[in-house]
């Protein structure tokens, strides 16, 4: 097939691509035929609509899924988060003040099935990402399962310097990744995990090899059939295994960590919020829903294993102890409505608008803020209490270069006032405060607007100061924005 | 503010919409002067049910979309004036689907928007009233209402 060595030579999907991409630079050619080519480029879908993202309509890049099941790009729940209090799933409102770590199973996974689309995704998201200065997490893959992969980095370490962002984008195959375990601190828990592989990799074969799916792996391992212009890859079922059980998923839920298990592995009904078994961090945000996009997927690839997989649990768990998981995977997020106003009147608790956690999500951050001194990058490196407390092993969801020998300081939460000048602040170009830059393109989301109607009352006033700080060019002075808060 | 989703989704939007969309409607985004397209503006065209009062209208819509959609919901507006309990004087669509505070999703699609739209304007929300002459109306006076809808479908005929 002509797309075997895309470096080599450029297919034609990727030089269409190129004159798309010199069509946002404005080329000198003619409008129309500009839009031509952009509309051939476009017309050809090179992903199932099963994994498109339902923000951007485009193929799912880093996919996060949120409690609710629901999933979406990295960027594209972000975006739609609210800094200032719970956030709401772009799919179906559900609650949640939690910005879960991307399922890593699920980027290989796409990676793997549509590698054009994918690679594709990854240079435009790219660009955009060094526009902004700040970088979704890096991440490398393990040759026999994606649970494993966060960690296979450790041999190459010790050669190799941490690599500036920018340069990560360039290659999937330099060893970026999230975490530089290259410390003499990490270096045992490096080992261990390291071991947890080995103990993980054989343990996944053997239960393969033993079942009387045999014949059907090989299938799914080989074919590789014709879709679209470009090659699609079969999935098999080493990529799709439960972090628990490591068989094939079956009814699949995704944790805050973005590790991916049986419903029936990881939640039982007596003990409630689960916590994971690999990475150990807590699932925060209730017991999550079965992320039914993957379960179709899994349905319709593996038809006949996971019929089996329906049959053995069917008989291991009476049906009365699903249906109430199923219950509580429907409820709130784990955080009160009520604590967010406290930010305005500066009560107790502190709620840091803006800055979320980078260890276990959490936007905004509630309680205390402790602030990495030493991490360098533009977006700054914040934990909550509890994370600060109990350093778990997810880190920098920003590709921060963070160390366990950093020095974290306690910041305080801005008061309301300070906040507004900070707003106000952010066009002079003020970024003395780094922790808050990452989060201004964000805060344009939040859900303080105007009613239905323009021509109706701005009561809000937050909305009012909100909405100059988008457009700029409206800007008045400051202290107007405030003498109006203040009527 | 951030390199902006909204032209992508905006994009694929206009993508989906080419491939496949309800009979009747129309959904573009705007020409400018010099030729090139601003994806941020759409001019729509909603038609009126059939075997309702709406029917035989084509009501033309505008879609607003921001920097910051699909966070925020795209402001539709019809005319100004329109004839309708749950659109303000100005010509705003007062819909639950389309308010970031009540039932806006990043999810719902353009195609989604056009199709409640057009559901809206045969099921008025009572409780949720924009304009007042409308709103009485509807509340008041019946067949008056029939009237003025019948009226103003006919002040859109179908452009072709």
């Amino acid at each position: 097939m002509e797309k075997k060595d895309n470096n080599k030579i450029p297919s034609t999907e990727e030089s269409k691509m190129q004159s798309r991409c010199d069509n946002n630079k404005k080329t000198p050619s003619p409008k129309h035929l500009q839009q031509i080519e952009e509309d051939n480029v476009r017309e050809e879908k090179d992903f199932l609509d099963e994994f498109q993202c339902s923000v951007c309509l485009d193929l799912l890049y880093k996919p996060v899924v949120l409690a609710c099941g629901h999933l979406s790009c990295f960027w594209c729940v972000l975006h739609s988060m609210n800094m200032l209090q719970e956030s709401q799933c772009p799919i179906c409102r559900h609650l949640f003040n939690h910005f879960p770590s991307v399922c890593q199973l699920l980027h290989f996974l796409l990676k793997k099935m549509y590698p054009i689309a994918y690679r594709r995704r990854e240079r435009e998201v790219g660009e955009e990402e060094k526009k902004m200065g700040h970088f979704s997490p890096q991440f490398v893959h393990h040759p026999f399962g994606s649970h494993s992969g966060e960690e296979m980095d450790f041999p190459s370490n010790s050669l190799h310097v941490p690599i500036h962002p920018q340069n990560k984008l360039c290659s999937d195959g330099c060893f970026s990744e999230e975490k530089e375990p290259s410390s003499s601190g990490n270096f045992a828990k490096a080992i261990a995990h390291r071991e947890d592989n080995m103990k993980i990799v054989p343990s996944a074969l053997s239960s393969i090899s033993e079942g009387s799916t045999n014949a059907a792996i090989e299938n799914c391992n080989l074919i590789r059939t014709e879709f679209g212009h470009g090659i699609k890859t079969q999935a098999s079922v080493v990529d799709l295994l439960c972090a628990g059980c490591k068989k094939l998923l079956f009814r699949p839920v995704v944790l805050n960590c973005g590790h991916v298990y049986c419903e029936s592995c990881i939640i039982s009904p007596m003990q409630g919020i689960p916590r994971c078994q690999i990475c150990r961090s807590l699932h925060p945000n209730g017991i999550p829903s079965v992320c039914l996009v993957l379960e179709n997927f899994l349905e319709q690839q593996f038809s006949e294993i996971y019929a089996e997989r329906r049959q053995v649990l069917a008989k291991q768990t009476d049906c009365s102890s699903s249906a109430h998981t199923q219950q509580l995977g429907t409820q709130s997020s784990s955080v009160s409505t009520t604590v967010y106003p406290s930010w305005i009147f500066g009560n107790e608790p502190k709620v840091h608008i803006g800055v979320g956690c980078d260890s276990c999500g959490m936007i905004p951050i509630i309680g205390k803020r402790y602030k990495c001194k030493d991490c360098s990058e533009e977006i700054g490196f914040d934990v909550c209490e509890s994370c600060h407390d109990n350093p778990s092993e997810v880190s920098g969801r920003f590709n921060q270069q963070h160390k366990p020998e950093h020095n974290f300081e306690i910041v305080q939460p801005h008061c309301f006032g300070e906040f507004i000048q900070m707003l106000n602040l952010d066009h002079s170009d003020d970024s003395e405060d780094d922790g808050h830059d990452f989060l201004a393109p964000v805060l344009s989301d939040d859900a303080l607007q105007d009613g239905e109607d323009s021509s109706n009352d701005l009561s809000d006033v937050s909305a009012l100061v909100l909405s100059d700080d988008v457009a700029p060019d409206q800007e008045d002075d400051p202290n107007v924005k405030l003498t109006r808060y203040h009527q | 503010m951030s390199g902006g989703i909204a032209r992508g989704r905006l994009a694929e939007e206009r993508k989906s919409w080419r491939k496949n969309h309800p009979h009747g409607f129309v959904a573009k985004p705007e020409t400018q002067p010099d030729g090139t397209v601003n994806l941020m503006v759409w001019h729509c065209t909603i038609p009126g049910k059939l075997g309702t009062d709406w029917e035989g209208g084509y009501f033309p819509l505008t879609l607003n979309f921001s920097e910051d959609y699909p966070s925020k919901p795209p402001k539709c507006k019809f005319p100004q004036g329109f004839f309708h309990p749950n659109v303000y004087p100005s010509g705003t669509v007062c819909l639950s689907i389309l308010n970031e505070d009540s039932g806006w999703r990043p999810a719902i699609t353009v195609k989604q928007i056009l199709v409640g739209i057009q559901d809206l304007l045969d099921q008025p929300n009572p409780a949720d009233p924009a304009q007042t002459e409308g709103y009485h109306l509807f509340i008041q006076d019946a067949a008056e209402y029939k009237k003025r809808v019948r009226q103003q479908a006919k002040q859109y005929p179908p452009l072709v």
